[in-house]
């Protein structure tokens, strides 16, 4: 019970210190806008268009960027996870090319994809595929010995085993990662949208910034750290529906 | 046979016996004694370093599976519940889906879990699970079942209850059995031979004929002088390895 009224209360105070500390002037309103403020702007913003176009189209970048490189991460993580030949052969290539930071490669995307849209995709399905074929390889080894021994008792075809025993007993790993994922995600789509787009949440903080248009930026901003809370939430939901088998607490 | 770990111990050595078809035979030990590294040998889990099990599995049907495994404990898949879980033993095998799923029913019913059919594991006691084991094993219809402690985990009174229950099951087409237990009690009133085998290396020391006529009442056979006869032998048989 105490943990949902911090849930609650702790952002709450946050942003209660925040507007204090502006109205007493302790912090330059110029740069750091009370969160009063902020909320007038937000409304603003939003019935003009233009936050809500941006927002739809990094969701747009986030969500197919996702599920390009989620799938395949998922799909090959549970092969390295469960067979020690590809395991062999991928492990050190994903441990080479995993701690490359992907916003030093976005020049090299947008030299391979161009401007448009596909190298938004390209590099949040880069940096989503690592973190779930990680996840999900984890996931498969920190499966109990004995269901793989009962699978291969009771001879289950491998389509099954891999969509029956392999991908629920790693599914708790591979929530874990989603949840990972959809902040790097986020993060990548709004660094990619900074330079190399006309149009996104990314953009509108860049070329706020670069027009000095303080109130905008701070809306953008907001507004990312909303569209992660509610990707979250939506991560939580579905863990619920697909993780039945775990006891609820 | 023989098996010798990677770190250089022996676990069972010169292993040499028959179980004859639609027989009852169970093998008992001290704890280390290599038994369950019999049975997952035998069962096809884990490899002999020389030597071989052969299971003379003559039947090759479409809608069975020719060995059937029930393991020690929490063997159910827990993302499954109970009826995907005995249904997914049948993934295998070339049944219709109506068949498939009338023997699924029929299955639980005989261990009395259909009024639990979509509970996951965690929603049930270790008897229940145990019962869900040895349905799935019996589902498939195998023409051998290897079982390795599979009531070890159970308390005592689940215990009695659940081998009653699986003689029942057993008495109904006399499947060939493999029975791991540490109860000679048990052994006792399962089997129709039992294999008291000896530690480090396991070896066996004497196989014991068991008497009692079919149908057998795992619980009035413990008033009959013959069982306190053969449990007080195998104890012996026990003992002196201990003190040897």
């Amino acid at each position: 019970m105490i943990e949902r009224v911090f849930r609650f209360v702790s952002p709450l105070a946050l942003l209660a210190l925040w507007e204090i500390v502006v109205r007493v002037h302790l912090l330059d309103a110029r740069f750091f806008p009370a969160p009063s403020s902020i909320v007038g702007d937000f409304i603003d913003f939003l019935r003009s268009g233009e936050l809500v176009s941006n927002t739809w189209t990094t969701l747009q970048r986030v969500v197919v960027g996702f599920l390009i490189g989620g799938i395949p991460g998922v799909a090959i993580g549970l092969l390295v996870g469960v067979n020690r030949v590809a395991r062999a052969i991928l492990e050190p290539v994903v441990a080479l090319l995993y701690p490359i930071p992907k916003i030093a490669i976005l020049p090299l995307i947008l030299l391979i994809f161009g401007i448009g849209e596909s190298s938004k995709y390209a590099i949040v399905a880069i940096g989503v595929f690592f973190i779930m074929l990680i996840n999900t390889a984890a996931g498969v080894r920190q499966i109990e010995s004995i269901y793989l021994e009962v699978a291969r008792s009771f001879e289950i075809r491998r389509r099954s085993f891999y969509l029956n025993v392999l991908l629920p007993g790693a599914l708790t790993n591979i929530f874990a990662g989603i949840k990972l994922s959809i902040g790097i995600a986020i993060v990548l789509a709004v660094a990619a949208e900074f330079t190399a787009a006309k149009s996104g949440l990314g953009f509108q903080i860049w070329n706020a910034w670069q027009t000095l248009q303080v109130e905008r930026m701070y809306v953008a901003l907001v507004m990312v750290s909303l569209l992660g809370y509610v990707l979250t939430l939506i991560g939580n939901a579905l863990e619920n529906v697909f993780v039945p088998w775990r006891g609820r607490s | 046979m023989r098996k010798v770990f990677a770190s250089g111990t022996i676990a069972i050595d010169g292993i040499d016996f028959e179980v004859g078809d639609g027989e009852f035979v169970s093998i008992v030990g001290p704890s280390g004694c290599g038994k369950t590294t019999l049975l997952r040998i035998a069962a096809g889990l884990e490899n002999a370093t020389s030597g071989n099990v052969s299971v003379n599995a003559t039947h090759n049907r479409p809608d069975a599976l020719p060995c059937a495994t029930v393991f020690q404990e929490h063997s159910l898949f827990p993302w499954m519940t109970l009826r995907e879980n005995i249904d997914f033993a049948f993934d295998r095998l070339a049944i219709d889906s109506g068949e498939r799923s009338r023997r699924v029913s029929a299955q639980l019913d005989l261990v009395n879990l259909t009024r639990f059919e979509d509970a996951y594991p965690y929603q049930l006691s270790g008897g229940m699970k145990q019962r869900g084991a040895v349905a799935r094993a019996f589902a498939v219809d195998p023409q051998v079942l290897f079982m390795d402690e599979p009531f070890g985990s159970l308390d005592e009174q689940t215990r009695v209850l659940l081998a009653g229950e699986l003689l029942t099951l057993w008495e109904r087409d006399r499947k060939t059995v493999l029975f791991i237990t540490h109860s000679i009690e048990e052994a006792l009133a399962l089997s129709d031979r039992i294999v008291v085998m000896t530690a480090q290396p396991g070896r066996i020391r004497e196989i014991v004929r068991v008497p009692f006529p079919r149908p057998r009442d795992p619980i009035e056979l413990r008033a009959d002088p013959e069982f306190g006869r053969l449990s007080v032998h195998i104890w012996h048989l026990l003992r002196q390895e201990r003190m040897s």
